[in-house]
């Protein structure tokens, strides 16, 4: 009898997290979610810059509808840090060399 | 080398022109003067770990490094892939706070203050730090992540390139960084509150981390934002909808009730309600959402 009720009990568990799980509530879909063609987009855009495609969707998926909009933008203008590398220093080098022999 | 030799340039700069450093050196008496009436002294997070960085790749080096302070599993190899823009030779600022929350933490975007960098370290949370080494013809981006500072020493000591520990002084640290609007975040676990609150970034940061938690998490989460902002709606929503993904219908139908007293009209609210409330097996509030939804009507469908 015990075991029976363990049973039905761990079943109801069981199907409760399943049903939980397939209509899990996202508190994100509240902020507006992006529209497919916005996502198709920004997914491109970073192609275009030479992201994979299969980690693109996933980069874009985690994003809110501004961030899609924004990094469409963002890709192309904003800070792409990527550190200090050996052709920056020849150029700014290079550059001060160039101010120094013409104006000093 | 050329670090400490670009350092010795930019020292030369700043000893003619305070405008190089304006918080630093604003009135009305020196930072650090300033600084001493609030925080400790000197604050150095030793037990950082440090990751490396190629060419290209310093902000998931500086990610990795923050991620795995905060107790994430998060090598170099696992972040790298969300982060990098081959065609820009670098990573977004957008993407670094989107990486950080698929690893189930929290991205917070600091006051542009140096007194408020060095407040975070005070609390003991690493900060990554966007600069800029070159200027506006020729910007060279980097993340570094500041572990510590000495207010004797006016320094800041950061974690970056290949360098484990890089002291700044703290006018040349501050330079670099205005360049981007003083742009720097730091990793907070789901359930931590931001040293200043906006419940706008806030509760966006925390919906967009919750796919990446499990529910008992996003409950501790949400719970902690509402004793913040005690009648936000999103926080309401946020609540129910941990609650529900636990199985408990009653005390997520609740929370929906809480939320659309809050936004009677709401729409997309109105949606999840219905869901929720037919669960809960509460018939009449399904079918007043539904009116919210469908009908323009308001929250509580009053007879007619």
């Amino acid at each position: 009898m015990r075991a029976i009720q363990t049973l039905g009990a761990t079943l109801a568990l069981t199907l409760a997290a399943a049903t939980a799980q397939a209509g899990s509530l996202r508190t994100a879909d509240l902020l507006g979610t992006p529209s497919d063609s916005a996502r198709t987009a920004a997914v491109a855009q970073l192609v275009a810059y030479g992201v994979p495609a299969d980690a693109a969707k996933a980069r874009v998926a985690s994003l809110s509808a501004d961030e899609v909009q924004r990094l469409r933008i963002e890709v192309r203008s904003a800070p792409a840090a990527g550190g200090v590398s050996t052709t920056s220093w020849v150029i700014l080098i290079g550059a001060g060399v160039y101010v120094y022999m013409t104006y000093m | 080398m050329l670090f400490r030799f670009f350092g010795f340039v930019l020292l030369l700069a700043l000893a003619s022109c305070s405008s190089y450093a304006p918080q630093y050196w604003g009135a009305p008496q020196p930072f650090v003067e300033r600084a001493r009436a609030t925080l400790p002294t000197r604050v150095e997070l030793t037990e950082v770990p440090f990751v490396a960085q190629d060419d290209w790749y310093c902000g998931p080096a500086a990610l990795s490094m923050v991620l795995q302070h905060a107790g994430a599993s998060a090598g170099f190899d696992e972040v790298s892939p969300k982060l990098l823009v081959p065609g820009r030779e670098g990573s977004l600022q957008l993407e670094m706070m989107a990486a950080t929350r698929t690893f189930g933490r929290v991205p917070h975007v600091i006051e542009p203050t140096l007194q408020s960098l060095l407040g975070e370290l005070a609390a003991g949370r690493p900060v990554i730090a966007l600069e800029n080494f070159g200027n506006d013809w020729y910007p060279i981006w980097h993340y570094s992540v500041v572990v510590g500072y000495d207010l004797d020493k006016r320094e800041v000591y950061r974690r970056s390139g290949l360098r484990k520990r890089v002291a700044v002084p703290m006018p040349i640290f501050e330079h670099v960084w205005m360049h981007e609007g003083y742009w720097a975040m730091v990793l907070l676990a789901p359930d931590e509150t931001p040293s200043n609150p906006k419940a706008t970034a806030w509760r966006e940061q925390l919906a967009l981390t919750e796919p990446f938690i499990d529910a008992p998490m996003a409950q501790r989460a949400w719970r902690n934002y509402l004793a913040a902002f005690p009648n936000d709606t999103i926080g309401l929503a946020g609540l129910g909808n941990s609650l529900h993904a636990q199985g408990n219908w009653q005390g997520a139908a609740q929370k929906y009730r809480q939320a659309l007293q809050q936004a009677p009209t709401n729409t997309r609210l109105a949606r999840m309600a219905r869901q929720v409330f037919t669960q809960a097996q509460d018939t009449t509030a399904a079918a007043c959402a539904a009116k919210v939804e469908q009908q323009g009507a308001s929250w509580p469908c009053t007879a007619p």
